[in-house]
């Protein structure tokens, strides 16, 4: 007789075994010797995998469909077969990003999306309750079957009983307080929790001792051994049967889903996820578990067989469950010992696996769909709350109740139809909708945030519509003419059937058939959706850096997002908020370490300490939560795009500048082109000069030498020649004054004796200047001068000096015969203007843009080069700059020409200032 | 002579293999209601091959990377996607 008391006792007492166990370990964690980091420990903890569905159910499947339910086993092996390649990678984006539950890692991977992290959320809370409900069904049945022992009474399914008074609910509310304890202890709310690894390591260790147990004594205490248990039941057709599996097409696909849902299963159930990447503390541990784990599994489906093969050999009638043979054989065998130890076995695997997928849960609850809506609600002001870290434990502790009691619902009014199996398989359905996102976005670098939502979304949709619909339907809640005729009579919308799929033929079960329609769904929309989708920069970010993440690891910290900058105490304070006060000093004390710099001293930080920060955060309250909060105390928009105007404002600069660049040196080519021309115009003009000089000078020393050996010279003669002497020295004098003119200019040391003026005066007197020459030539001079004008400011000499030189220039140029120029005078409103025409030979225009030009002489093939220095017209021009007037010339070849000019009445802003040759 | 492969490649390989195993054709193989060595063949074979598996399995784990001397860049030795 096991007494009630006995068995609570046991009970608790093995409880209160792993607590100690996790106490110690968080202890040793402290102290710093870990004694969850080694590769048994971690293998032992994936081993959370085998629950109570596999303690109890799969024997009860084996008594259903023999050899064929070890492929939820065959499933994970083939998984850590590549374990290395693919868990390890998930492992090192989780430890970088510092993820901590699989929605965390599906939103970080798309874009650090607050949406996506939400609805896989939901997915996981909804799909992993029909599984938890298993876990309490199977303990309190347990719990009322060796109650009753030494007989045999199988508890009647206890749905009409007040939930008051139902086991089943006292065992929900325990094993939240089981999960209230090793999950939310501290008063951190961090995401590692070693205590809690350590004692699901030691469950799984009872669990399988606890299962051999039950198989060895049964092989060996019931028959005698193997071949006597086997030999035996290949006597009984019934159980024989079993020995094969039905390999037509048809109905090897059952055991290909079940392989393929269980591979799923081991990656991304929240519980196995929680255990296999974000409680790993090395990811060496992994090159001994993808091997340690398999041979547990191995080792733990061992005696299914036997034992369900057994229990068919002893109650062939099928009065006893087949999911309860672990127990009632050894109550049959009167073993009180081996029962109690059954029973904590059992309780090992249900409670490890609901304490870990709570936490997991709740973790996901509180950072992916709480925090992240109350983080939003302005008017909780939450991100000015100074300490959170409290109010974080009570909405995990929330939603672990949460949890449970959903569990128990489902437990209540559902699972009572159902084998422990098939109920995990419904929930085995909903994780492998994470599939293609996760693997999708691990290895695939244009999946986007859409085409993954969608995904999940659609994959769930078909999830709940194929598998929970006609649960809910076989438990009362619909009716079952929408499972069978399908919604509104539409056949083609069956759940079971959905498009009138032939399932019958095709020898898909119920879980297949939502399998291929769900996975066919979610992966198809994931793809299409990512391919005509965009990734923002943040996605694009992401992706690369999950995909790549061991090109990147190495200096991942240095690659952070955040460009902006953010005070230090202003990260200190909102790290204390999450992560308490001790915490968070102590966090920015390692930072400064490792950082050689001093915290007290730095009071805004750079990119790294806001990204160091933000993973801290991550820890706390999940990526897309602590990126809302780093947000708010970085100044600079952080994201990618503004660096990427950066980068292209730097290239803009950077164009600019060169465009700068071969602008100046195009000028600096110009000015030396241009002084190259004015060497060579110097040059032309000192042999021009020399040539003119030279030319007076040779007639004047021929003359004086002749004059010099004829003493006795004919006086007229002598008369001639002494008159071009004097005339040729005084065109020597006018060169060189011309040159010197020139030169003063120039330099700006010209002397400006600068009076009030009559401009009409100053042509009068320089026509008079020239009367001698125009006459010489019989040149016509018309005056067109008013009889007033008003004064201008003005050098006397240099005016008269330009009028003489556009008078000899015209008189220069005019035809020997009817020669005629004309000299005009208007005033205007504010300025004088003054034309010089004559009917000569004309300029061409394009001399026209050179005449004022220095050292140019406009030549004529015809009659060679003309008279002067080249200089006249170019001192002209420069006076009349000097007194801010402008001169210019129109003309056409053979037309003549007419230099005109303009004097501003009001000289007053006439100043003396040097004037350059580029000028 | 092991130890060139990459180690992914072999993982693959070893995965592949698992799938065969544990498929149809090479089920049907077994598939007959006898015993062996006192146990079902079936299940015999499966247990073999699952073995076979972790075997496999455990030797390429200790399988060091060519590039082990060079900390660091074993990391990226291997992460070829499959």
């Amino acid at each position: 007789m096991l007494e009630k008391g006995t068995i609570l006792l046991v009970a608790f007492g093995y409880m209160g075994l792993l607590f100690a166990i996790a106490y110690a370990g968080d202890k040793r964690a402290e102290m710093g010797r870990s004694i969850i980091s080694n590769p048994y420990t971690y293998a032992l903890s994936l081993a959370v995998y085998c629950t109570a569905w596999t303690f109890y159910g799969s024997v009860g499947r084996a008594a259903h469909s023999g050899i064929g339910s070890l492929a939820v086993y065959t499933g994970p092996t083939l998984v850590a077969v590549l374990g290395w390649q693919i868990l390890r990678k998930i492992i090192r984006i989780s430890k970088i990003n510092r993820i901590t539950s699989i929605a965390d890692f599906i939103a970080s991977r798309y874009g650090k999306s607050t949406t996506l992290a939400g609805v896989v959320t939901i997915i996981a809370v909804l799909g992993i309750i029909p599984y938890i409900s298993v876990q309490i069904k199977a303990i309190s049945t347990t719990y009322l079957l060796i109650s009753q022992y030494p007989s045999i009474t199988v508890p009647e399914h206890l749905s009409n009983i007040p939930i008051l008074s139902d086991t089943a609910f006292y065992v929900a509310l325990l094993l939240a307080v089981f999960a209230f304890l090793f999950g939310t202890r501290h008063l951190e709310a961090t995401e590692r929790h070693e205590g809690l690894v350590a004692a699901i390591a030691f469950e799984s260790l009872v669990k399988l001792i606890a299962f051999l147990a039950v198989g060895l004594f049964v092989t060996y205490g019931m028959y005698n051994g193997v071949g006597d248990l086997f030999s035996k039941a290949l006597a009984v057709p019934d159980i024989s049967k079993f020995f094969v599996i039905d390999v037509s097409a048809k109905s090897s696909v059952g055991w290909y889903s079940l392989t393929f849902l269980s591979m799923m299963a081991i990656l991304f159930l929240p519980r196995q996820f929680q255990l296999a990447v974000v409680e790993n503390v090395n990811e060496e541990h992994l090159k001994k578990a993808i091997w340690l784990f398999p041979l547990y599994l191995l080792a733990i489906n061992l005696f299914v067989l036997p034992v369900a093969f057994g229990g068919l050999l002893h109650f062939p009638d099928g009065s006893i469950d087949a999911d309860t043979f672990v127990l009632t054989l050894p109550m049959i065998g009167h073993q009180a010992g081996l029962v109690l130890l059954v029973f904590i076995g059992g309780l090992s695997a249900a409670s490890g696996m609901v304490i870990v997928e709570t936490i997991a849960l709740s973790t996901m609850i509180c950072n992916d769909l709480v925090m992240p809506v109350l983080l939003r609600l302005p008017f909780l002001d939450l991100a000015r709350r100074s300490d959170l870290s409290s109010l974080l434990l009570t909405i995990r502790r929330g939603s672990m109740m949460l949890v449970l009691l959903l569990g128990y619902a489902y437990y209540h009014y559902v699972v009572k139809y159902y084998s422990l199996v098939s109920i995990g398989l419904i929930s085995f359905t909903a994780v492998a909708q994470f599939g293609p996102a996760i693997l999708g976005g691990i290895f695939w670098k244009g999946g986007t945030r859409t085409g993954a939502l969608c995904g999940l979304l659609a994959g769930f949709a078909v999830w709940g519509y194929t598998l929970v619909l006609p649960s809910l339907a076989q438990a009362g809640f619909l009716s079952e003419h929408f499972v069978m005729q399908g919604p509104f009579g539409i056949s083609l919308l069956r759940p079971n059937q959905l498009f009138n799929l032939n399932v019958t033929a095709l020898g898909f079960d119920q879980y297949t058939h939502a399998v291929f329609w769900s996975m066919l769904v979610n992966l198809g929309i994931y793809t299409m959706v990512s391919l005509l989708t965009r990734q923002t920069a943040m996605e694009h970010t992401q992706a690369t850096l999950f995909v790549d993440v061991f090109k990147y690891s190495a200096d991942m910290d240095k690659s952070s997002f955040w460009r902006g900058t953010a005070s230090v105490p202003a990260l200190r304070s909102l790290l204390a908020r999450f992560l308490g006060k001790l915490r968070a000093n102590e966090a920015l004390a390692e930072y400064a370490r490792s950082h050689h710099i001093n915290p007290e001293q730095v009071q805004t930080t750079d990119a790294g300490l806001v990204s160091y920060s933000e993973k801290l955060l991550a820890g706390a309250i999940g990526s897309a939560s602590a990126r809302v909060m780093v947000a708010s105390v970085v100044k600079e928009e952080p994201l990618v795009i503004g660096d990427i105007m950066d980068i292209l404002d730097e290239t803009r600069q950077v164009i600019i500048y060169s465009r700068e660049l071969e602008k100046a040196s195009g000028e600096l080519k110009a000015a030396n082109e241009r002084l190259k021309e004015l060497d060579k115009l110097k040059n032309e003009f000192i042999s021009t000069v020399t040539h003119e000089l030279r030319t007076p000078l040779t007639s004047v020393r021929a003359l004086a030498e002749v004059l010099h050996h004829n003493p006795d010279i004919d006086p007229v003669q002598h008369q001639e020649f002494s008159r071009i002497i004097v005339n040729e020295s005084e065109r020597l004098s006018r060169l060189i004054n011309d040159v010197l003119d020139f030169q003063k200019i120039e330099s700006g040391r010209m002397q400006w004796q600068l009076s009030r003026l009559d401009f009409k005066k100053i042509i009068e007197d320089s026509v008079q200047a020239m009367n001698q020459l125009i006459q010489d030539k019989h040149i016509r001079l018309d005056l067109d001068l008013p009889p007033q004008v008003p004064l201008i400011t003005g050098d006397r000499d240099r005016l008269i000096q330009v009028m003489l030189n556009l008078i000899s220039n015209a008189a220069k140029f005019c035809p020997d015969a009817q020669g005629a120029i004309t000299i005009g005078l208007h005033a205007e409103a504010d300025h004088l203007k003054v034309h010089v025409t004559d009917n000569g030979i004309g300029i061409s225009p394009m001399d026209q843009q050179i005449v004022f030009k220095e050292f140019r002489q406009v030549k004529d093939a015809t009659r060679g080069r003309p008279m002067g220095t080249g200089l006249g017209l170019s001192i002209t021009k420069r006076i009349i700059d000097f007194h801010k007037g402008n001169i210019w010339v129109e003309s056409g070849l053979g037309r003549g020409a007419s230099f005109s000019f303009t004097l501003p009445l009001k000289g007053e802003s006439i100043e003396e200032s040097p004037m350059s040759v580029f000028s | 002579m092991i130890g060139q492969t990459s180690k992914t490649g072999l993982s693959v390989g070893i995965f592949m293999l698992g799938c065969v195993l544990f498929s149809n054709p090479l089920l049907a193989l077994f598939n007959y209601k006898v015993l062996l060595l006192g146990v079902p063949l079936l299940f015999l074979y499966i247990f073999a091959a699952w073995l076979l598996l972790i075997l496999l399995v455990i030797r390429v784990a200790r399988i060091r990377p060519r590039s082990a001397q060079i900390r660091g860049s074993q990391d990226t030795e291997d992460m070829t996607s499959p």
